[in-house]
């Protein structure tokens, strides 16, 4: 079982690919591959979402069910989708903003 | 410190509009990724696990307070509110969005600062004692060299497509803070019989997969051919250095490969064949990089200075910040005193852009308003009068910047590690944010006195892992952290590689094995004057080993 994913061009964003074609932030929402032929056409259209200047460095990612959801299996991918695993400190403002 | 005259900031201006458009063409999908990548790497940025990450240059480390408030600026309104200050004196914000650049970049040029030549097969930060100009053992403040340095390899043609990345050091002082020995060119400032000051020549060290300690290939190279000289090692490595392998590149494989002496005659024929008239560094010149980082003109304090002295003998904390973070200027009545970017439990050399514009402040304060940032990812404020320093204490304490643990077990240098980085291969922060936990209490550190561990999580080792005391090196073995252990390395004048203890630990595991070997260290030890690496060099790995090994 795999997912599509990639970095969004305009801010590195971890997106993913889902069943409507579109690049979102959420691993949960993404469209699931459950064979090699269908990996191959998720990341045929990542093709063309890179030549649209949408995304960068599409890669396939496996994944499982687990009790709270579909999540990465590597610990590289899970940091990809969940973020760093410390607490960096950020300013008020900063946090605001964003 | 430098200012920049028009050229240069007419240069960096042209450079920051330059990229602005790249950046456009590439948004507007004119440039592919292909084309674009080494354009945004010319620029700092690079693509890492979550976002951009900006790589902004801090020559040799020295900023002013305009400077570190705008990086604040930049922090709280173009990232998410803090900066990272690496092992190379620079310092990466790790949320921009490409589109922001241009501006950070610009925002960047109106202080004088830029982020050019950190990527890319050039030369890159020259890097420096983070005490340079005030350190009381100083011969020579290597700043202005390190600045003819940069200006001369700021975009020089020659050596803008070397084989691989190179990295160069000055230190000033006999006691080594720069870690020159495991750099591409390490240079020692050192006054030779005739007392001319001059500069002792190390060629081909470096960590990464393959480390060495650099050879010394020159007792003494005078001022005058600092250019020329370092042009001829470069050249010697642009030409016969490897281009088929990026994992032999560097110069120190051509070094090992061809051996130092090799390396000294091939350098030494070129120096000779090339010696540049323009190259040669006059009397005049330097005197003028001199004038740019001149001391301030430091009023003078009493000595004994009463302040200092009596709140060091009623406050027991103040008294141990003041013994650890504080050394020698070469001013008496001053100390250089040092900001831990390492609070117990927290991260290795992030900062906030509170914390920032608070140093900014207490650099104007109380210290002449100058800043540094070290190698091991501290802050300095060079130039601060004891007699000022229970104010400056206090007003550390209130921004939680006051970590009295400068050389101690807590004082560890980490990359950041695959909380971040798309090379790394396991998690350095957490690991020194549990190490850091575990001797950061009740008095711990300062039993254990002066010990250096350094966390690399990849064998690129940003971290250091190899010239650490005890050294600590993320990898990933069948899908899993395993971290491998090496003591004994050292990054100063006495450089030497960690030796491996055996087999890595697992995440869970690892901290208890530092624990053994802090454990086995504090029963050998001679006493409390004989610190870790002194004991290590008396009694070998093999007690080490054994606590970790041969009883489980």
């Amino acid at each position: 079982m795999q997912v599509v994913s990639a970095s969004r061009l305009t801010d590195g964003s971890v997106v993913y690919l889902d069943s409507r074609g579109d690049w979102i932030e959420s691993l949960a929402c993404a469209r699931i591959f459950d064979s090699e032929p269908d990996v191959q056409a998720g990341l045929e259209q990542a093709k063309a979402a890179i030549a649209a200047s949408k995304i960068i460095d599409a890669f396939a990612v496996p994944v499982a069910q687990s009790a709270d959801g579909l999540h990465a299996i590597s610990l590289r991918n899970a940091i990809r989708e969940l973020g760093p695993t410390v607490a960096f400190k950020t300013s008020p403002a900063a946090a605001a903003r964003r | 410190m430098y200012r920049y005259d028009n050229f240069d900031a007419t240069f960096v201006a042209e450079r920051v509009a330059q990229f602005k458009d790249q950046v456009a063409r590439r948004l507007a999908g004119e440039l592919t990724e292909d084309q674009f990548r080494p354009l945004r790497l010319m620029n700092g940025v690079y693509l890492q696990l979550h976002a951009y990450m900006l790589r902004v240059a801090i020559p040799y480390g020295t900023l002013s307070p305009r400077q570190l408030r705008k990086l604040a600026h930049i922090a709280r309104h173009y990232d998410k509110g803090y900066g990272h200050f690496t092992t190379r004196q620079n310092i990466q914000f790790n949320w921009p969005a490409l589109a922001d650049c241009p501006a950070i970049l610009s925002e960047l040029a109106n202080v004088e600062m830029h982020a050019i030549q950190t990527s890319g097969n050039c030369v890159r930060n020259v890097t420096a004692d983070q005490f340079a100009g005030a350190a009381a053992d100083e011969i020579e403040d290597p700043r202005p060299y390190c600045e003819l340095l940069r200006q001369w390899s700021s975009l020089n043609p020659e050596f803008s497509f070397l084989p691989r990345k190179f990295k160069i050091a000055i230190a000033g002082a006999p006691h080594d803070r720069a870690a020159v020995k495991v750099h591409d060119i390490g240079y020692q400032i050192v006054r030779n019989a005739d007392g001319e000051i001059g500069f002792a020549a190390y060629v081909g060290g470096g960590l990464g997969r393959s480390p060495f300690v650099a050879h010394k290939i020159r007792d003494f190279v005078p001022k005058a051919d600092l250019l020329n000289y370092t042009a001829a090692i470069l050249r010697v490595y642009n030409l016969e250095g490897r281009r088929d392998n990026k994992f032999k590149a560097r110069i120190k494989i051509l070094v090992h490969e061809k051996g130092a002496e090799a390396m000294r005659d091939a350098v030494e024929a070129e120096f000779a064949r090339s010696r540049d008239p323009d190259l040669v560094l006059t009397p005049e010149i330097i005197d003028r990089f001199k004038s740019y980082f001149a001391l301030p003109d430091l009023p003078s304090r009493p000595v004994p200075a009463q302040n200092f002295e009596g709140r060091r003998a009623q406050d027991a904390d103040f008294a141990h910040f003041a013994s650890q973070n504080v050394v020698a200027h070469k001013v008496p009545g001053y100390g250089v005193v040092s900001i831990s970017l390492k609070p117990i439990g927290g991260i290795p050399g992030d900062v906030t852009a509170e914390q920032m514009e608070a140093v900014a402040d207490l650099a104007e304060t109380y210290a002449h308003s100058e800043v540094r940032v070290a190698h091991e990812q501290n802050l300095v404020l060079p130039h601060v009068a004891l007699d000022d320093l229970p104010a400056l204490y206090d007003r550390l304490k209130d921004s939680n910047l006051a970590t009295p643990n400068i050389g101690l077990v807590t004082d560890i240098i980490s990359c950041p590690g695959l909380d971040y980085c798309s090379l790394a291969t396991a998690r350095s922060i957490p690991i020194a944010q549990r190490i850091s936990e575990r001797f950061g209490h009740n008095g711990r550190a300062a039993e254990i006195g002066e010990l250096h561990i350094n966390i690399s999580g990849c064998i690129n080792a940003c971290g250091h892992h190899h010239v650490a005391h005890i050294g600590i090196l993320g990898l990933e073995k069948k899908g899993v952290e395993t971290y491998q252990i090496t003591v004994g390395g050292a990054a100063d004048e006495t450089c030497a590689l960690g030796e491996v203890l055996g087999p890595g630990f697992s995440s869970e595991s690892v901290v208890d094995a530092v624990e053994a070997i802090v454990e086995t260290y504090l029963k050998v030890r001679k006493s409390r004057d004989e610190d870790f690496l002194s004991t290590y060099r008396r009694v070998g790995a093999a007690p080490f080993k054994e606590v970790l090994y041969e009883r489980a």
